[in-house]
C-alpha cells in the first residue's frame, strides 16, 4: 500500500469534496424543481475501469444503479473518448433505471491519458411518452413510456431530440446544461487531483479500502441462510394486472462475504412494474450498508464482496421490451424489504418492521405543465423505537413540496396534508403513521397514481403488527359521498373542482404490544 | 465605557472599548452571573454607558426544549405540518438517526376553519368563535395559518381571542412573513418556545448598563427589550460577532473578500465575506429546526481541536466527529481525557507552546498527548492533515461551491486552534494570505462593539408575475423599518426574484439585477423568461458602538516560520516557507515566502 492511513482519509475527503461540488453545480444551475428542489439527482467519481469511486448522496436508488451506466458509456465509447466529450443515456436496457433518470457521463484526461469518469444522474419530470409525466401506469412496453435514449455521445443535436420529447422543454434544456457543467466542473477537478497524484494506483487503494471495511462488516455477521419473500400488490391497473407478483430473495452469509439470489421470484409482466438489474443491485447495497455500518463508504470495493444473483426476465431484472417506469420507484421499495426482512432474520434485534413500502408517485399534468411529487408515508418501529410518522423509507428521500409554494405555482389546491393517526402498525413499539394529502385540480387535469401497498400490508416483526394498506380516492367535485376508491395504479382525467386523496401506507410494529 | 460580551459554552469574553480583554468562566444554570463577573473584573462598580451582547440563553431554550409547553394553531387539515417537516429523513441508511421531535406535540396541535387562496383572498370565513379551546398547562400559543404572509387579518382574530384568554401568543406573520408553511411553523413555535426563557435573562440584565443590545443571527444589533420579544432572532447568533469583526479587520487589511475560519474545540465555523461584507443567509438550520429569519451564510463542520482521533476498522485515519469536549478534554489537559486529539497532536508537533500557561488550564502535558497517540496507534501528523483536508472541505463550501475562487480570498483565523490550523489549509486551497486579527482569541466580543444596530423586514408579494405596485410597497417597508431603527438609519431594499417556473428565488437589490446575479451564482441567464417577485426585503441600519479601527493596535513583531508564537489568548502557528508580518490594526498578515515544500 503506498498510501497511509492519513493520505488515504486526505484523498477521500478530497474526492467526495469533488463530487458534492459537483452535485452543488447541478442543483444550482438546474432548472426544473425536481432537482432544484428535491434534489433528485446524485453525482459520482468512477476509475478508468468503471468502479465507483465517490458518490454525493441524495438518493440510495441512484447508488449502486450508478456504475452500469458508467459501464454502457464506457463501452459505448470503445472507439476512444476525447477530452471535453460527454455521453448520455437513460436506456433502462443499457445503463439506465427508467426513461426519467437521465445520465451524463464524462471521460477525465491527464496528459492524453484516460484516468477515469464523472457521471451525474437527474430525475427529468418528463420526456414525453403516453402520460405526462413519463410514467404512465397502463404502459405495457418501454415504447410507451416516452423517449429512449441509449448511450451516445451528447451533441447539441442529441440534446434537441431530448427537448423537443419533452412537454416541458425549457425545463429539460436548462436540467441537461446543468448536468453538462456539473461533469466539467467534476472533470477538471478531478483531473487536477490524479495529476498530483502523479498516478492512479491511489484511486485503486481507495476501492481496496472500502473492500476491507465491507469485508470487516460482513465478518461481524453470522453465516447461514435466509429467506424472505413479500409481494408487489399489481402490475397495473387493468384487472388481468390487478394481481400480486411475488419477490423473493436468499440470503447467505458466508464469511466476509454476502450473496442476494432472487431466484424464484416472479416474471416479469406486460405493465411497468418491473425493475432492471441496476434497480436491484442498488436495493441490495441500499440494505446491506442500512444493516451493517452506514460509514462504510459506498464504493465499488464496498460491493466486490457482495454478489447478487437476479434472473434475466424476471421482475427484478427485466429485459426489453417491458415497460419499467416502476421499477426504479416501487420494485426497488419491494426488493429493499426482502433484503431488510432476509437481513433482519440473520440480525435478530438490529433492524426494524417494514416501512410503507411505496413512494406514493402522483404524476400531474394539464394545459402546458407537468409535476410530479412523491410522499413519504410510516417507518417501520425500529427494535428501540417507534417509526417516524410521514416520512420516505428506504430507496428515496425527495423533499414535499410546500402547499403554499405548490398553490401559488400551479392550479392545484391542498385541502389536507395530516398523518393518518393510528396507521402504523401495533407493537412494542409501533410503526410510524402514514399520510393523507388531498389535491384539488382547479382545471381539467389528467393524472397517474402508481403506487403499491394499496393491498399487502407493511410486516410487522417479532411480533409486531402491520402497517395499515394506503389508499386511493377520488372525490368528484370533492363530494364525500360519491368518493370512488381507485386501484393502486391508474391513469385518470379529472375535471376541474375534482379531488385527489392520496393515503399512503402506515409502517409495521416492532414486538408484541403490551396489551 | 462600552464593551462587547460575548457568551460562549465555555467562556465569557468581554472587550472594553479601549482594548482590554477579560475572560471568566462561563455559567450555564445562571449566564447573567458570568457577564457580571466578566463587568466587575473589568469595570469594578463602574456602570457601562452600553452593553453589546451576544447570548446563547435561545440557542440552549431550544436545544433543551425549555420554555414550556407550546401549543399551535393551524388551519383545518394541517396541523401536522410541523411532524412531518418536509418529509425526508436525516439519515439515507442510519436507522438510529431520527428527526428531532416536533416542537409541538399531537395533542397540542389545534386546527381551526378558514382558509385564503395562494394571492390572500378568503376562500372561507374564519369562525372566530370555533377556536378550540387550549389544553390546560400551556404555556404560549404558536399560530400559524397557511397563506398569512400574504393576508394577517385571520391569524390576528385567532390571536385576539387567544390573548383575551389570557395566553402568550406569537402570530406567524410577525415572525417570519414568508411562504413555505413548515419553516414559518417551525420559526413561530421557536419564538414562542424560547421567549421565556429570553424575557427573563434580557430584563436582568438590562439592569447592567444604560444601554444593552443583543446580537442577532444576522449580525446586527437589537435592542434588549426588542429581542426579548423576537428571540427566534438570536437563534443563530453565536458566530456572528467573530464574523463580523473578522470581515472589518479582512476589510482594513485590504481584503474585502476573505473567508471567516473559526476552528474550536468541537465544531468549526466558516464563512464567505465578499465586499466587506459577510454573506447572508435567508435562513438556517439549529439542531434540525429550519430557522427562517435573516442570517449569516455560516457552514459548521464538527471537527475542531477536541475531535478524536482513531484508526477505523480498514485502516484509514479518521479524525471525528466524536470530541473530548471541554471535559474531560483532550489527553494533554490532564483532566482524565484518554483518547487522542487533534490538540494532543498540535502539542506534540510542536505548534502549541509547551512551557506557555493557558487560561484556565495551566500548562499542557506533552507526554500524557505522546502516550494517547501512541497507544491509539496514530501519527500526529497524520491527524492534523486529516483535520486540516476536512478544514479545507469546509471552506470549499462556503467558496468554491458558492461559484468563487478561493485564490482571491484571505483567510481570517480566530478561534483556539484557527490560528494553528489556517496556513496549512490555505496551502491546500492556494489561498495566498492568512489573517489572525489583534485579541484572535476574543473577536467575538470585539464584533459585538464593531456591528451595526438593524432591524430587517420582509414582506411576501402576492403578485409574482404583476410588479403593480410594487415601489410604493418597497418605500412602506422602509418607512417602517427605518421608524424600528430610529433617527439616522440607512435603509436598503432588497427583492427575492426567481424565474418565473422556478421554485428557488435570489435576493438582489431590484429586478434589474436579477440577471447578473442568476449568471453568478447559476451559471446561466434566460432572457426570454419572465422574472417574478416574491418577497419584498427592508433592511434599517445605524452605525455601531465603535468601529474595529477605534481599537488600540497592538504591536507584534514579524516571525518568520516555523515558528510558535503563544499570545495570552491565542496561539499561531507559522509553518517553515511563512512569514508574519504586522498589518493593519495590529493584524498579523501571514504569507508564504518559500516554496512548498
Amino acid at each position: 500500500m503506498s498510501l497511509d492511513a492519513a493520505a488515504l482519509q486526505v484523498l477521500m475527503a478530497r474526492l467526495t469534496g469533488i463530487a458534492e461540488e459537483a452535485s452543488a453545480v447541478l442543483r444550482r444551475a438546474a432548472s426544473s424543481p425536481n432537482i432544484k428542489e428535491r434534489a433528485d439527482c446524485s453525482v459520482a467519481l468512477f476509475t478508468r475501469a468503471g468502479e465507483l469511486l465517490v458518490q454525493a448522496e441524495a438518493i440510495p436508488v441512484h447508488l449502486g444503479s450508478m456504475p452500469a451506466a458508467v459501464r454502457a458509456a464506457v463501452d459505448a465509447a470503445a472507439g476512444g473518448a476525447e477530452p471535453g466529450e460527454q455521453w448520455v443515456l437513460n436506456d433502462p436496457f443499457a445503463g439506465g433505471t427508467h426513461l426519467n433518470d437521465v445520465t451524463l457521463v464524462a471521460p477525465v484526461h491527464v496528459a492524453g491519458a484516460l484516468v477515469g469518469w464523472v457521471a451525474n444522474r437527474a430525475h427529468h419530470a418528463d420526456l414525453g411518452g403516453i402520460a405526462p409525466g413519463s410514467m404512465p401506469p397502463d404502459a405495457t412496453e418501454v415504447y410507451q413510456e416516452g423517449l429512449r435514449v441509449p448511450p451516445v455521445r451528447l451533441t447539441d443535436d442529441v440534446v434537441e431530440i431530448l427537448v423537443a420529447s419533452s412537454r416541458a422543454a425549457d425545463e429539460r434544456r436548462g436540467d441537461l446544461a446543468a448536468q453538462r457543467g456539473a461533469n466539467v466542473v467534476g472533470v477538471e477537478r478531478f483531473a487536477a487531483i490524479v495529476d498530483g497524484l502523479g498516478s492512479v494506483t491511489p484511486l485503486d487503494e481507495v476501492l481496496d479500502y472500502g473492500e476491507r471495511r465491507m469485508r470487516a462488516a460482513l465478518r461481524d455477521l453470522p453465516d447461514g441462510t435466509w429467506r424472505f419473500e413479500d409481494v408487489l400488490d399489481s402490475a397495473g391497473p387493468r384487472p388481468d394486472q390487478q394481481t400480486p407478483s411475488l419477490v423473493v430473495v436468499t440470503l447467505r452469509l458466508d464469511g466476509d462475504h454476502a450473496t442476494f439470489d432472487f431466484t424464484g421470484s416472479a416474471a416479469q409482466r406486460p405493465g411497468n412494474v418491473n425493475a432492471v438489474e441496476a434497480v436491484t443491485v442498488s436495493a441490495v447495497a441500499f440494505a446491506v450498508r442500512a444493516a451493517t455500518d452506514p460509514s462504510v463508504p459506498p464504493n465499488g470495493g464496498a460491493t466486490r464482496p457482495v454478489t447478487v444473483v437476479a434472473p434475466p426476465g424476471s421482475v427484478v431484472a427485466a429485459v426489453p421490451p417491458v415497460a419499467v417506469g416502476a421499477g426504479n420507484v416501487e420494485v426497488s421499495q419491494r426488493v429493499a424489504d426482502v433484503c431488510l426482512g432476509a437481513l433482519a432474520a440473520a440480525l435478530p434485534g438490529r433492524l426494524g418492521a417494514a416501512g410503507q413500502g411505496t413512494m406514493n408517485n402522483v404524476l400531474l399534468g394539464g394545459s402546458g405543465w407537468a409535476y410530479y411529487e412523491t410522499l413519504g408515508g410510516g417507518q417501520g418501529a425500529r427494535p428501540w423505537a417507534d417509526g417516524m410518522s410521514g416520512v420516505h423509507t428506504a430507496m428515496t428521500n425527495t423533499r414535499d413540496t410546500p402547499v403554499e409554494a405548490l398553490e401559488r405555482s400551479l392550479p392545484l389546491r391542498v385541502r389536507r396534508y395530516g398523518l393518518r393517526s393510528g396507521t402504523g402498525g401495533a407493537g412494542a413499539y409501533r410503526g410510524g403513521d402514514g399520510i393523507v394529502r388531498e389535491l384539488e385540480v382547479l382545471e381539467d387535469t389528467i393524472v397517474s397514481l402508481v403506487t403499491e401497498r394499496r393491498v399487502s400490508q407493511p410486516w410487522g416483526l417479532a411480533g409486531g403488527s402491520p402497517g395499515a394498506v394506503g389508499e386511493n380516492w377520488l372525490l368528484p367535485a370533492g363530494d364525500e359521498s360519491r368518493a370512488t376508491r381507485l386501484t393502486d395504479k391508474v391513469t385518470v382525467a379529472l375535471r376541474a373542482g375534482d379531488v385527489l386523496r392520496v393515503c399512503t401506507p402506515g409502517g409495521g410494529g416492532y414486538g408484541p404490544p403490551a396489551r | 465605557m462600552r464593551l462587547g460580551v460575548d457568551t460562549g459554552g465555555t467562556f465569557t469574553d468581554l472587550v472594553t472599548a479601549d482594548g482590554r480583554v477579560v475572560k471568566v468562566s462561563s455559567t450555564p444554570s445562571d449566564p447573567a452571573g458570568a457577564v457580571r463577573a466578566a463587568l466587575e473584573r473589568a469595570l469594578g462598580s463602574t456602570r457601562p454607558a452600553l452593553l453589546a451582547h451576544g447570548t446563547t440563553v435561545a440557542t440552549n431554550a431550544l436545544l433543551e426544549h425549555r420554555g414550556g409547553r407550546i401549543a399551535l394553531v393551524a388551519t383545518r387539515g394541517f396541523a401536522d405540518i410541523i411532524e412531518i417537516a418536509r418529509q425526508t429523513r436525516p439519515s439515507l441508511y442510519d436507522l438510529h438517526v431520527d428527526r428531532p421531535p416536533a416542537l409541538v406535540p399531537r395533542d397540542l396541535r389545534l386546527e381551526v376553519g378558514g382558509r385564503l387562496d395562494e394571492r390572500g383572498h378568503e376562500l372561507e370565513p374564519l369562525d372566530a368563535t370555533a377556536v378550540p379551546p387550549v389544553p390546560d398547562g400551556v404555556d404560549a400559543v404558536a399560530v400559524c395559518l397557511l397563506h398569512a404572509d400574504l393576508a394577517s387579518d385571520h391569524e390576528r382574530v385567532v390571536a385576539r381571542g387567544l390573548a383575551a384568554r389570557g395566553l402568550d401568543v406569537t402570530c406567524s406573520h410577525e415572525v417570519s412573513p414568508e411562504f413555505r408553511e413548515y419553516e414559518r411553523t417551525v420559526t413561530t413555535v421557536a419564538n414562542a418556545l424560547v421567549r421565556p426563557a429570553c424575557r427573563g435573562y434580557l430584563r436582568e440584565l438590562a439592569g447592567l448598563a444604560d444601554e444593552v443590545l443583543v446580537m442577532t443571527s444576522a449580525g446586527g444589533l437589537l435592542p434588549a427589550e426588542e429581542a426579548a420579544e423576537r428571540p427566534a432572532a438570536l437563534l443563530l447568533s453565536g458566530p456572528a460577532g467573530g464574523v463580523r469583526a473578522a470581515a472589518s479587520v479582512a476589510a482594513a487589511c485590504g481584503y474585502p473578500d476573505a473567508v471567516s475560519f473559526d476552528m474550536g474545540g468541537t465544531s468549526t465555523d466558516v464563512c464567505l465575506i465578499r465586499g466587506g461584507v459577510p454573506e447572508p443567509a435567508p435562513s438556517r438550520v439549529v439542531a434540525g429546526y429550519p430557522i427562517r429569519l435573516p442570517a449569516l451564510d455560516v457552514h459548521t463542520i464538527g471537527a475542531g481541536g477536541g475531535s478524536i482521533a482513531r484508526l477505523d476498522p480498514g485502516g484509514a485515519l479518521t479524525v471525528g466527529p466524536r470530541s473530548a469536549g471541554a471535559i474531560p478534554g483532550p489527553a494533554c489537559y490532564g483532566r482524565g481525557g484518554t483518547a487522542p486529539t487533534v490538540t494532543d497532536a498540535d502539542l506534540v508537533l510542536g505548534r502549541l507552546d509547551a512551557a506557555a500557561t493557558f487560561p484556565n488550564l495551566g500548562r499542557l502535558d506533552p507526554a500524557r498527548a505522546r502516550a494517547e497517540l501512541d497507544t491509539a496507534d496514530v501519527d500526529p501528523a497524520g491527524v492534523v492533515a486529516v483535520v486540516d483536508a476536512a478544514m479545507e472541505q469546509a471552506v470549499r463550501v462556503v467558496s468554491v461551491e458558492r461559484g468563487v475562487d478561493p485564490r482571491g480570498l484571505a483567510l481570517v483565523a480566530f478561534g483556539g486552534a484557527g490560528p494553528l490550523h489556517a496556513c496549512a489549509v490555505a496551502d491546500g486551497l492556494g489561498i495566498p494570505t492568512v489573517i489572525v486579527p489583534p485579541r484572535a482569541g476574543a473577536l467575538s466580543a470585539v464584533g459585538l462593539l464593531a456591528s451595526p444596530r438593524r432591524r430587517e423586514l420582509v414582506r411576501s408579494w402576492p403578485t409574482p408575475g404583476d410588479g403593480a405596485g410594487l415601489d410604493a410597497a418597497r418605500r412602506a417597508l422602509s418607512a417602517e423599518a427605518a421608524a424600528l431603527v430610529g433617527p439616522g438609519a440607512v435603509v436598503e431594499t432588497a427583492l427575492d426574484c426567481r424565474y418565473a417556473g422556478q421554485s428557488h428565488e435570489l435576493t438582489v437589490p431590484d429586478v434589474t439585477d436579477f440577471a447578473a446575479e442568476h449568471q453568478r451564482r447559476n451559471g446561466y441567464v434566460r432572457p426570454d423568461v419572465a422574472i417574478e417577485v416574491v418577497t419584498c426585503r427592508a433592511r434599517a441600519t445605524l452605525a455601531a458602538p465603535l468601529r474595529a479601527e477605534d481599537l488600540p493596535a497592538p504591536t507584534r513583531p514579524t516571525v518568520r516560520g516555523p515558528q510558535v508564537v503563544a499570545e495570552p489568548d491565542c496561539t499561531v502557528w507559522v509553518p517553515d516557507g511563512w512569514t508574519a508580518r504586522p498589518g493593519p490594526l495590529g493584524a498579523w498578515l501571514l504569507q508564504r515566502v518559500g516554496a512548498r515544500r
